[in-house]
């Protein structure tokens, strides 16, 4: 009778040791993360890839990711969310603010890392569910423009081309406040369907010394309508993505696709790891980086060393695209 | 997992049902092709968002959103019969138009409704069944309502618009009435539509429309087809089997976007996949009307 | 009854379609209207049916200016049926849709109430005079009839109650011979029966001798013979040739 009480205890201490040692060896253990993104563009491939390849090495456990790429159709999207949902994933991580609202409200439980939605802090405060975090990578339209000013002192005439698009909006009206306190006066084109992109160049005033754009999906997808409009007229376009600059803008002052996938792991891991989402601070970007695409420069009549200098003043480092 | 798959399609299809009654007003009673409920769906979400936005109840926003949807239908219905310009054309600038329309409305593409505390998003996050209790009693309710309407003589009166205007007029009756009211009618279930959506999803977004009211068209010519050959002998009109239509398309349009993820395709050629199913449906409905034909002949 | 006084047609392009003619018709006349083919009969049934408004000229009926009367009134008074059943029934409606719907606006118009069991059971009873077939198929869509019983239901539903004109236009031409002389006979039946005043264009020259009391011949857009109840007995094929081939 003893003896097999003793066996018992025996066995039960090996299992819950056991248990303990496979607990301390291997703490993490196995998550899915699943990727949902709106549209198949570039930037989206880059925020996604850095994103996957940080959060592996910043997460021991195996992960098991789910990327889910909506075309740009909202009842897709929709389903996508509601299969992330039922197959229960760890963390669901929408790309920009339209699908980051659609998550929170198809999502109530799980935990949501959202990748450059245009949600802040004061936003996030006011939802009924706080089950998210944000990398948010607004960038600020007046520190471009204060760079650009001080890169271009003699440029007083600039052409903003800018769509409807979510976040361009407010941006552009922000870009017409701060060039008037530089004493840039701001020529606004907003352009509301891609067909109108190529008339709607034509009108960019004679006088214009640049063309700027923002971060803008839409207008970067027609870039190349804006460079020869900006070759044709001797002026540089200057971009705020360093996609466009390899697609042939002169330059850009903004924020790393790469570095919004990186900074959207280092959030996800801390919700692995068991921390709410909702007590994990919106990243808001600021490291910022001048691009420079050296050949379009040069064609587009841009002094590539003052560029250079002002870089260096205001702390930016210089990513050259070749 | 398949049940969960099945569950989230029925309750996205039943989230659907308003537009696609709409549109099986326009495409299979009045027998036009109105595609104005693209943009008719965003307007209905851009003013419920707006109105919300600017400090307005609930209710009052949904009133508003739904005159919006009737006002554009009947400036659909004029660019029709007084502008002279085919349905299908004037759809598609009315489309167009409401571009611009919805932006000015909203004031700003995107507008963020999860801090306004929706009735839909509110239910959604609190009691997931009565969530799908109200959704599914709202799309029977509708399709009661459409039902009686058809049944009535004023129903009668719009299918005869569908059948044969010219006679309809011959009749003492004047068409645009009928035309403007079906596309009123139509519009104002697409905006309502649009309003459901925006609560669900938690966003008013001056893109959120681009492709509805096709769907809707393949939800219906699929629906209708599948159970007027199942449960009818001839191909004879009868709402019963063509509201169940309704309500099939819709659920298997929904179900095979599902699917697909499921399974792990490519969503990439989910369009075309969708689109060659309608033509192959589009295709099954006139030939078979043809052979139809054929026998009458032979009489 | 009808007065046509001076009436002319010019289509946009500059052709004269019809040119300066003017005819009386007086109640309970069944006028035979004959032609050939763009002699102007077809226009003259158009511009009493509103289809078509005179260039010039005035059309009265009963004292009144066409023009004038109301578009639900008109769709009562005159009523045109011509080869083409599709110009006056649903073909993808029913029997008892395409009653109610013709007779629809009768009860408004007389502010009677509308009571749908009540008029199908009315219906029915009332399409067994005309053919038994149409009044056990009520749910029955008109592509399943053919075009003999089609034209007859056209007959039965817009002559239930009386119209001040009917107006018909080669209605037997797409039927067979021998269905077009039964439809013809029917006609004729209906006509004397509720007196209705008739005006009916042809090509038949034996409907044109056998049926009516009047006879209006048309070329080129003016009248060409006329003849009242008395001449028309005399009248041969021959003449009509003559006069209007």
């Amino acid at each position: 009778m003893l003896k097999k009480l003793l066996l018992y205890a025996l066995l039960a201490t090996v299992i819950v040791l056991n248990t303990c040692i496979t607990a301390i060896a291997d703490p993490a253990k196995a998550v899915t993360v699943g990727i949902v993104v709106p549209v198949q563009i570039d930037a989206m491939t880059q925020i996604t890839d850095a994103f996957k390849t940080t959060l592996t090495t910043l997460y021991p456990g195996k992960i098991t990711y789910i990327v889910l790429n909506a075309q740009g159709d909202s009842n897709l999207q929709r389903s996508m969310f509601l299969q992330l949902k039922a197959k229960q994933v760890n963390v669901v991580v929408p790309i920009g603010t339209m699908a980051t609202q659609m998550a929170m409200s198809v999502n109530q439980s799980q935990s949501i890392v959202a990748l450059a939605a245009e949600i802040k802090e004061a936003d996030r405060a006011k939802m009924k569910k706080q089950n998210m975090t944000n990398v948010l990578d607004e960038v600020s339209v007046t520190k471009q423009l204060e760079f650009i000013h001080a890169a271009m002192p003699q440029l007083h005439h600039l052409t903003l081309v800018y769509s409807t698009d979510d976040s361009i909006f407010p941006q552009a009206k922000e870009a017409a406040i701060a060039g008037k306190k530089m004493g840039i006066s701001i020529q606004p084109i907003m352009m509301q369907e891609m067909p109108d992109l190529y008339a709607l160049s034509k009108h960019i005033d004679k006088n214009s010394q640049a063309i700027f754009i923002l971060k803008d999906g839409k207008i970067v997808a027609g870039i190349s309508i804006l460079i020869q409009q900006a070759q044709k007229r001797g002026i540089p376009v200057i971009a705020s993505d360093d996609g466009s600059v390899a697609s042939g803008a002169a330059f850009a002052v903004g924020l790393s696709e790469t570095q919004i996938g990186v900074d959207g792991a280092s959030l996800a891991v801390q919700v692995l790891n068991g921390t709410a989402p909702k007590n994990i601070p919106i990243k808001i970007m600021s490291n910022y980086s001048l691009f420079i695409n050296l050949p379009a420069a040069k064609k587009q009549h841009l002094d590539v060393a003052a560029l250079e200098t002002a870089a260096k003043k205001f702390g930016y480092p210089v990513v050259v695209e070749k | 997992m398949l049940i969960q798959t099945l569950l989230d399609a029925l309750q996205q299809a039943v989230l659907f049902i308003p537009l696609t009654l709409g549109i099986y007003l326009t495409y299979r009673i009045l027998a036009i092709t109105d595609l104005t409920p693209d943009g008719t769906f965003i307007l209905g979400a851009a003013i419920f968002a707006h109105c919300l936005a600017t400090g307005h109840s609930q209710v009052f926003s949904v009133i508003f959103a739904l005159l919006g949807g009737a006002v554009a239908g009947i400036a659909v219905c004029l660019l029709q019969r007084y502008a002279k310009i085919n349905s299908l054309l004037a759809s598609i600038l009315a489309v167009f138009m409401l571009t611009s329309i919805n932006f000015g409305v909203m004031g700003t593409p995107n507008i963020n409704l999860l801090s306004y505390n929706t009735y839909l998003n509110n239910l959604q996050s609190s009691n997931i069944t009565h969530f799908n209790i109200f959704l599914i009693s709202m799309a029977l309710v509708l399709t009661a309502g459409i039902f009686l309407l058809i049944n009535s003589r004023f129903g009668l009166r719009l299918r005869a618009f569908g059948a044969n205007k010219t006679l309809l007029a011959k009749l003492g009756k004047y068409p645009t009435i009928y035309l403007a009211f079906g596309l009123a009618l139509s519009n104002m279930l697409a905006a309502l539509c649009g309003v459901f959506t925006a609560q669900v999803n938690g966003y008013s977004d001056i893109h959120m429309g681009m492709g509805m009211a096709l769907t809707g068209i393949g939800a219906v010519v699929i629906g209708c087809k599948l159970t007027s050959s199942l449960f009818l002998r001839n191909p004879h009109f009868s709402l019963i089997s063509d509201l169940i239509g309704c309500f099939v398309g819709t659920y298997i349009y929904f179900l095979i976007v599902n699917v697909f993820l499921l399974i792990g395709l490519n969503p990439i050629y989910l369009k075309l996949f969708l689109g060659l199913i309608l033509v192959l449906f589009l295709a099954s409905a006139s030939y078979s009307k043809k052979n139809y034909q054929k026998v009458l002949f032979h009489d | 009854m009808i007065k046509a006084s001076n009436i002319s047609f010019t289509l946009p392009s500059g052709t004269t379609l019809i040119n300066d003619v003017s005819f009386e018709i007086a109640a309970h006349d069944f006028v035979i209207l004959l032609g050939s083919n763009g002699s102007g009969k077809s226009t003259i049934i158009k511009m009493l049916n509103r289809q078509y408004v005179p260039t010039s000229g005035k059309i009265l009926l009963d004292n009144q200016d066409l023009g004038s009367i109301s578009h639900q009134q008109f769709s009562e008074d005159v009523i045109t049926l011509t080869q083409f059943v599709r110009d006056s029934l649903f073909f993808d409606l029913t029997i008892a849709e395409n009653a109610i719907l013709i007779e629809g606006s009768y009860y408004k118009n007389h502010k009677q109430r509308f009571n749908k069991k009540q008029f199908l059971d009315a219906l029915k009873e009332y399409l067994a005079n005309f053919n038994t077939k149409l009044a056990t198929s009520l749910n029955t869509p008109l592509f399943n009839l053919s075009g003999g019983e089609q034209q007859i239901l056209a007959f039965a539903l817009y002559l239930r109650h009386q119209p001040k004109l009917l107006l018909l236009d080669e209605h037997t031409s797409a039927l067979d011979p021998k269905m077009g002389q039964t439809i013809m006979n029917f006609t004729a039946k209906i006509i004397h029966e509720k007196k209705l005043t008739c005006i009916m264009t042809t090509h038949n020259l034996d409907h044109a001798l056998n049926y009516g009391n009047r006879l209006i011949a048309l070329n080129n857009g003016q009248i060409v013979f006329s003849s009242d109840t008395e001449k028309k007995e005399t009248i041969t094929k021959e003449i009509l040739l003559e006069k209007c081939y």
